[in-house]
């Protein structure tokens, strides 16, 4: 019953998480295009590192839904679900949309001929950092005392920063993605832990 | 089925709730009566698991409903809910809800959205305040938690919505018995649903009785001025007014058969004041639990 | 049958009142079913609890009785009961402190009679 729970949360959260996603790649593709055919018309050089574009996109955009979906915690409380349930179930559909989005790198990463496992690696752990801190970020609000929201926001953005310092640095191209696959899991253990004294409002 | 020792709640510097105990036991539909501010809408959301007392302990099917995931799928809450920004529609509301409550009864969650008039394919977030309010009873009613708690969830909804709620509740009430809490400020049109019910003042708990024996305690006299204060001697005066020569006083304490008649001899007039008149007077005085 | 329920007294009483009523004027016969618990409910929208009080009042009274799976029916003897109940309240509640008000005014036994028969007649026309 209560791994049924997780999974079917995890389920709902995904599908809302998809088609979120669905409107950003759009949005963000429509917006491409746009660009390449002014920068094209215009005539400007721009020498446009996609995949490396398409990388920092995705952080962001995992940073953004990472604050926006907790919120929908009170919903799932209202229908029996744990705290607890829900982080997990939550974390497990950020997980799937990281594969989702890394499996889409991937594509774009074979088409332009530059596909490499590490690329593909360090995308998903990052996009599933990111998630994490923006949750982090947005757990501090939560938990509503001064001393979560202060210290959440601090967290968060030095974990953002560290982030997008230890992608561009000439660390070992495999340590990267194996640091923030591990600061993740720390990420996800507080966030589980602290979502314990969430209270909800009426 | 319900315990609640000693729970105070604190919200910084505000008491909300302030040493209530209670017991209510299983299939019971108990009313939870309070001025506005009492309390009633916290001790209800401490049964839901939607926050934690700051001392004492609640147990809810023997065990504590925080983060229990054993119990909470067991407790239904609704209240009025602001649904600001829930672009879902009717229909999807009620399928999230059907997932996740085993006991759901699509069948009977049909025949509510018909009877409450729900349009299925509208948004939540463009309902209107009663519609909200119906769509929030109807998913609780198709629910069918052993617990369902009830915080002034008719709050929007017209005349005829509310009798529709009440006899739904009965209804289903009668066919499968479940514990029911119902908190309202429409104690006249409303209490004949209760069995018994429990008063909050102020954080207190101030009163917890079967309803009938609640009633009783309470009693109207009238008449005139000398024999009114004769027998209201040595009794609890909650309220009184005068015309002319004629006084009424609403007494609160148990009255034998032998004082009854010994009024009725007197000249005087007694009745029971209904639960609301009741209501109101004992949370007027402020000092009524000492007095008890 | 009570159409309304007075917000002034107990609501058990009232149900079991209001199928005594219907007893002693014989609209309900001896053996014909009541209304049933949940009719009841429904009907009055009140709590079943309240309902059970009521009807096992007139259980142990003996105005109704049970019969398994089927409902609740009048007894065949509930009309000789409450006529006597309501006999009994009739004389205590009604002729006795009529005698304590009509002697200080002075009116005496005789002219009471006399009171009785002339509105007697006036509203039954002689009948008994």
């Amino acid at each position: 019953m209560r791994n049924n729970t997780i999974a079917k949360s995890a389920a709902v959260l995904f599908r809302r998480m998809y088609i979120s996603s669905l409107w950003y790649l759009a949005i963000y593709a429509l917006v491409m295009t746009i660009l390449c055919i002014v920068f094209v018309k215009t005539g400007v050089e721009q020498p446009l590192d996609l995949a490396e574009h398409i990388a920092i996109s995705n952080r962001v955009f995992l940073l953004v839904i990472g604050i926006i979906f907790p919120l929908s915690l009170k919903n799932y409380v209202a229908v029996g679900v744990t705290r607890k349930q829900f982080a997990l179930a939550l974390s497990a559909a950020a997980l799937a949309l990281s594969v989702c989005f890394t499996v889409l790198y991937a594509v774009v990463l074979l088409v332009s001929g530059t596909f490499s496992l590490s690329a593909i690696f360090t995308i998903f752990a990052f996009a599933l950092f990111s998630f994490h801190v923006g949750w982090l970020a947005i757990l501090g609000f939560q938990l509503k005392h001064l001393y979560t929201v202060i210290p959440g926001l601090v967290c968060a953005f030095t974990l953002n920063w560290g982030s997008g310092v230890l992608a561009q640095s000439a660390i070992n191209d495999l340590l990267k993605p194996v640091a923030a696959v591990a600061a993740t899991i720390i990420l996800i253990a507080v966030i589980v832990k602290a979502s314990r004294h969430i209270k909800i409002s009426c | 089925m319900i315990v609640c020792e000693n729970v105070t709640l604190r919200y910084n510097k505000h008491i909300a709730l302030q040493n209530v105990s209670f017991t209510v036991k299983e299939n019971t539909i108990c009313g939870l009566l309070g001025r506005n501010g009492a309390g009633k809408t916290s001790l209800l959301s401490l049964l839901a698991a939607y926050r934690q007392p700051t001392e004492g302990n609640i147990r809810v099917f023997g065990e504590t409903p925080y983060e229990n995931a054993a119990v909470m799928p067991k407790i239904a809450f609704v209240y009025g809910k602001s649904e600001e920004g829930n672009t879902l529609k009717v229909r999807e509301v009620m399928e999230l809800t059907a997932a996740f409550r085993p006991n759901w009864d699509a069948d009977y969650a049909s025949l509510l959205a018909k009877r409450f008039e729900l349009p299925l394919k509208k948004s939540v977030q463009s309902l209107s305040h009663g519609q909200k309010a119906a769509l929030h009873v109807a998913a609780g009613l198709a629910a069918r938690t052993p617990l369902t708690i009830y915080d002034e969830a008719y709050l929007g909804m017209d005349a005829a919505y509310r009798k529709m709620f009440i006899s739904e509740i009965l209804e289903d009430y009668m066919q499968n018995p479940r514990t029911i809490l119902f908190s309202t400020h429409y104690i006249d049109e409303m209490d004949s649903v209760f069995s018994e019910a429990i008063i909050l003042d102020k954080g207190r708990l101030i009163a917890h009785e079967d309803c009938d024996v609640l009633r009783q305690k309470g009693v109207t006299v009238s008449g005139e001025i000398t024999a009114v204060d004769t027998f209201s001697a040595g009794h609890e005066i909650l309220s009184a007014r005068t015309l002319g020569n004629q006084k009424e006083a609403v007494l609160f304490g148990a009255f034998s058969a032998r004082e009854r008649s010994a009024a009725a001899s007197a000249g005087l007039t007694l009745s029971t004041p209904p639960l609301q008149d009741l209501f109101i007077h004992m949370t007027d005085k402020g000092d009524y639990e000492n007095e008890k | 049958m009570k159409i309304a329920l007075d917000a002034n007294r107990p609501i058990y009483l009232q149900i079991k009142e209001g199928i005594e009523q219907d007893v002693l004027n014989g609209v309900l016969a001896p053996d014909e079913q009541i209304p049933s618990n949940s009719q009841l409910v429904s009907f009055y929208s009140i709590n079943p609890v309240t309902v059970l009080k009521g009807v096992n009042l007139l259980i142990d009274e003996g105005i109704i009785y049970k019969k398994r799976g089927l409902g609740m029916f009048v007894s065949p003897e509930a009309p000789e009961i409450l006529r006597k109940r309501f006999r009994e309240a009739f004389e205590r509640e009604q002729i006795e402190p009529l005698i304590s008000i009509a002697a200080p005014l002075g009116i005496g036994i005789a002219e009471l009679h006399t009171m009785i028969d002339n509105s007697w007649k006036e509203k039954y026309n002689d009948s008994l």
